[in-house]
């Protein structure tokens, strides 16, 4: 077994190539009383965009002694609406707060004409959609002057344009605008199960050197119109078929700084820190974290 | 950017539109997961900003509201937060006249509560040197700077009784009748892990008002008194809030 390396430098804390969890406000009181031993954590972005207040104490005291992700969730990439500038400028000032070793969005979209789902819809798969979502992407990193990284959501439809795969989408956005790639394995599979294309080969055709971290989470079947769907919730443990495609997965990149998501129906942090020992125990990493 | 725009826009209509025509073109399970999402995403923020207004309103109540409300005022941002910001307003225009006019002010009182959770840090540095050099004819000009923090309620419901047997209880065991003694006025400032409240003679929130909406001392001590609040001593109160950390500084 090895002992996982910093792989992210230049942040208050780097994130090593070992498992995190994401950290909710509901179990921000017992983490910071309890500090379990697990090397870095992921937050939502939007959650720490207030000026001031608890929220943004808990980050303060967090970071201190942990490895720092912000994931952003509404920052609408793939929108045609222009990109918020208000909704930048406080990732900006968030990002200039914690110093996070990694900032991440997702290939997705939420609003027309600033009307917005609040969710994180599928992007058309298509040359023009490519060019915009490449395009954009370049303007998020030079107005935070760092890279970001991109990960890949569930789908439950695909757009009767798509002229490409998803996969093929993100490896060329990847190539074209210098992002890293945030593979999420459990939404791989879900959209994989949904859409009958085979996962590994979804992984296999992604550029490994951008493959800069893993997500994992558990999802929900439910029935489909004509079979069942697999639906993304955060709301279970991580499926035993997602385990075994995080292990091929690995075996090809090798140890990548790799999360535990968990947003609804929360276990107790206890359940989220046993998660994240056996992801580094598929992937043969051990951290110890020195106090 | 025509196609792409229009792709999206035609699916965003599937999922937020009311015409059926949008959502035909999609298979109705899978665009279903979609249009879950958006209601249960939108509501669950509002429920997480809004725990008095849900509890009194009941769970399945306060689920079709939300999902009124959206229909009415989509979100707007990114943020869900922001999702609350016009939910007053939306139940003002739709319950005014009935007997649950009352939840316009619960909605009220609690998304000022949120813009105090969000509002800015800041450190008191009152300069008393500089107060004890200002001639005492130059007082009634000054201008008091109020903490971020710190957002004043008045309404002629029990919000303090409400919200603290919402914060002891955890539920709440009714719908609130107007006070028998006049209005519930309020300060509402940040405290270590949420908020806390102060319940104010009328004097003290009309000077407190006042200041907070940038008016100087005279003129905001002009518009504290009334023929029963000649006990106002708001040398006293000012002390006090500033001692509080309430009253930050003078506005230069």
């Amino acid at each position: 077994m090895a002992t996982a390396s910093a792989s992210m430098t230049g942040a208050a804390h780097p994130i090593p190539a070992c498992a995190g969890i994401g950290l909710r406000a509901p179990h921000h009181r017992d983490f910071l009383e309890r500090q379990p031993g697990i090397p870095w954590v992921e937050v939502h972005s939007e959650n720490f965009f207030a000026e001031g207040g608890r929220q943004i104490e808990v980050l303060d005291a967090v970071r201190r002694n942990y490895g720092i992700s912000l994931h952003g969730v509404g920052l609408s990439i793939g929108s045609t609406d222009a990109l918020s500038r208000q909704h930048l400028k406080s990732l900006k000032q968030l990002v200039g707060r914690v110093q996070p070793a990694l900032v991440s969005e997702h290939l997705s979209w939420s609003s027309v004409d600033d009307v917005f789902s609040n969710d994180l819809l599928p992007m058309p798969h298509t040359g023009e959609a490519l060019a915009h979502f490449s395009t954009r992407v370049s303007q998020v990193q030079d107005f935070l002057q760092r890279q970001i990284l991109i990960e890949n959501v569930s789908s439950y439809l695909r757009f009767p344009e798509d002229s490409m795969t998803e996969w093929q989408f993100l490896a060329e956005l990847a190539q074209r605008s210098g992002c890293g790639i945030l593979l999420d394995v459990n939404n791989v599979y879900v959209s994989a199960q949904n859409h009958r294309f085979d996962a590994d080969a979804y992984i296999a055709a992604l550029p490994a050197a951008f493959i800069q971290e893993i997500h994992l989470a558990g999802h929900t079947t439910v029935d489909d119109d004509d079979g069942r769907l697999l639906v993304d919730t955060h709301d279970a443990p991580v499926a035993d078929p997602v385990w075994d495609l995080y292990r091929r997965t690995i075996a090809r990149t090798g140890p990548l700084p790799t999360l535990i998501e968990w947003d609804s129906q929360l276990p107790a942090l206890d359940r989220l820190v046993t998660e994240a020992q056996h992801a580094d125990a598929i992937a043969g990493v051990r951290h110890v974290r020195v106090a | 950017m025509s196609a792409l725009r229009d792709a999206q826009a035609d699916f965003l209509a599937a999922i937020l539109g009311r015409d059926p025509a949008h959502a035909a073109r999609w298979p109705h399970r899978r665009l279903a997961v979609y249009r879950s999402n958006a209601r249960e995403n939108f509501a669950s923020a509002l429920q997480a900003a809004f725990p008095l207004l849900h509890g009194l309103m009941g769970h399945d109540e306060f689920r079709a509201m939300a999902w009124a409300y959206q229909q009415d005022c989509p979100s707007r941002s990114g943020n869900l937060f922001y999702c609350g910001a016009g939910l007053s307003d939306f139940l003002a225009a739709h319950l005014a006249g009935t007997p649950d006019a009352p939840l316009t002010d619960i909605s009220r009182f609690e998304w000022l509560i949120q813009q105090v959770l969000v509002a800015p840090d800041e450190a008191a540095r009152f300069d008393f040197r500089k107060l004890a050099t200002l001639p005492e004819a130059e007082h009634g000009s000054l201008r008091f700077r109020l903490h971020p923090a710190t957002r004043l309620c008045s309404s002629a419901l029990p919000l303090f009784a409400l919200w603290s047997e919402y914060q002891h209880r955890g539920t709440l065991a009714g719908m609130p009748r107007t006070t028998s003694d006049g209005s519930d006025e309020l300060l509402i400032r940040r405290s270590n892990d949420g908020v806390e409240l102060h319940r104010l003679e009328s004097a003290e929130f009309r000077l407190l008002d006042a200041l907070l909406r940038g008016e100087c001392l005279q003129r905001a001590l002009e518009q504290a008194s009334a023929p029963d609040d000649t006990s106002l001593n708001h040398g006293e109160v000012l002390a006090r809030w500033v001692s509080a950390g309430v009253i930050t500084g003078l506005v230069s």
